[in-house]
């Protein structure tokens, strides 16, 4: 049996609040924008079927008459695709960053003997500096690996 | 499928195990993605039958402090002891692959590279002038602009990168991103520009689609120079 609204919910909230308290607040951000959106199509409506306002009667009776037209629409997602778009975004935040940081310090160290850190600076103050070190990411691989378990389990009962 | 009670604690817990405390911030994702997209550039330069590829500073070659570049900035800064990679394929013009470079558009405007090519020529003018001098664009032949999205990217970026294209004339120009982008994506093609979408490591298929396109702009500068 699915998850109940209620418990997707808690769900959703849950893991928006993790997120934040592990500093990933853009990426409830993203995933808060991309909701308010909603799901973008095309699609033909019927101008009959949408009430016009500030139109007099005889242009509401010849809209009415006309063929379908094709609007770009939006959809509000579900619940459940709320907290689907949520894991997704998390997965990319946790998973994608490890397996990106993973793949630039491979590619690094295999390139440039004697490479002791690979830096990340800024011209000036406004950005903060960051370095990637092969032994740390490497030594997050088995806590990644648990978040991604753990993760998978929670889609399956969705 | 019942939710197990502690799943979502466990989650919780695992999310604060498994992140590298230096790499949340979503600028530092945008930055190592750069850094990975500079790899393969890299890796289609070898494919395309690069005969030298070297890893250098303004002061060093095989630097062993490698120093990326994470705002844009210009060829001559020396704020920091920024690394590059400089390319070459016999008989033809040395390059150089560069993070986070201003260049200039044809109107004068600058504009960011996040990764780009640029013959070396243009870079030492740029590097070695008394003043700051931005390269142009004409004589960048690769660039990308590179997005690491957790969510749906907004059409803006999409807008903004053809506002960069219609200002610049670079060989190759690419929008590239981790996730997929219906809207952009659909703007892009389009428009007929460049893009390419699921990039990241475990996305082979993407990935190679990827290289090879880059491997293709290393080709068309082997014929033009």
């Amino acid at each position: 049996m699915a998850l109940s609204a209620g418990e997707i919910d808690a769900a959703y909230s849950a893991l928006a609040q993790a997120a934040k308290q592990y500093g990933l607040e853009w990426v409830v951000e993203q995933v808060e924008s991309q909701i308010a959106l909603g799901r973008i199509r095309t699609g033909k409506v019927r101008a009959k079927e949408v009430p016009l306002r500030g139109t007099n009667d005889d242009e509401v009776e010849r809209m009415s008459k006309g063929r379908p037209l094709k609007f770009t629409l939006s959809d509000n997602y579900s619940t459940q695709e709320k907290l689907e778009i949520l894991i997704q975004a998390l997965e990319h935040a946790v998973y994608g960053v490890w397996l990106t940081a993973s793949a630039v310090s491979t590619f690094m160290k295999d390139n440039i003997p004697n490479l002791t850190v690979v830096e990340f600076l800024p011209e000036g103050i406004s950005k903060k500096p960051f370095t990637v070190v092969d032994l740390e990411i490497r030594t997050k691989q088995q806590a990644v690996e648990h978040f991604q378990a753990f993760v998978r389990e929670l889609k399956e009962a969705i | 499928m019942p939710l197990r009670p502690t799943l979502l604690a466990d989650i919780q817990t695992a999310l604060g195990h498994a992140l590298i405390p230096s790499l949340t911030s979503v600028s530092a994702a945008n930055d190592l993605y750069e850094a990975y997209l500079f790899g393969i550039i890299i890796q289609a330069a070898r494919a395309e039958g690069a005969n030298r590829v070297d890893f250098r500073s303004r002061t060093q070659t095989n630097p062993t402090v490698f120093v990326f570049r994470t705002s844009p900035g210009y060829l001559r800064s020396t704020t920091q002891d920024y690394g590059y990679a400089e390319l070459e394929f016999h008989g033809k013009p040395v390059l150089e692959v560069h993070l986070g470079v201003r260049i200039a558009g044809a109107s004068g405007v600058l504009h960011e590279c996040d990764v780009c090519v640029l013959l070396q020529e243009e870079a030492n003018v740029c590097r070695n002038s008394p003043t700051t001098v931005a390269p142009r664009s004409a004589r960048v032949i690769l660039s990308v602009e590179a997005k690491f999205y957790a969510g749906d990217l907004g059409l803006h970026l999409g807008r903004e990168f053809l506002g960069f294209l219609s200002d610049t004339s670079i060989d190759k120009s690419f929008f590239v991103v981790n996730r997929t982008s219906d809207s952009i994506e659909k703007l892009l093609s389009h428009k007929g520009k460049l893009w390419e979408h699921n990039i990241s490591p475990p996305n082979i298929t993407d990935v190679a689609r990827l290289r090879n396109a880059f491997q293709t702009g290393f080709k068309d500068f082997k014929a033009k120079y």
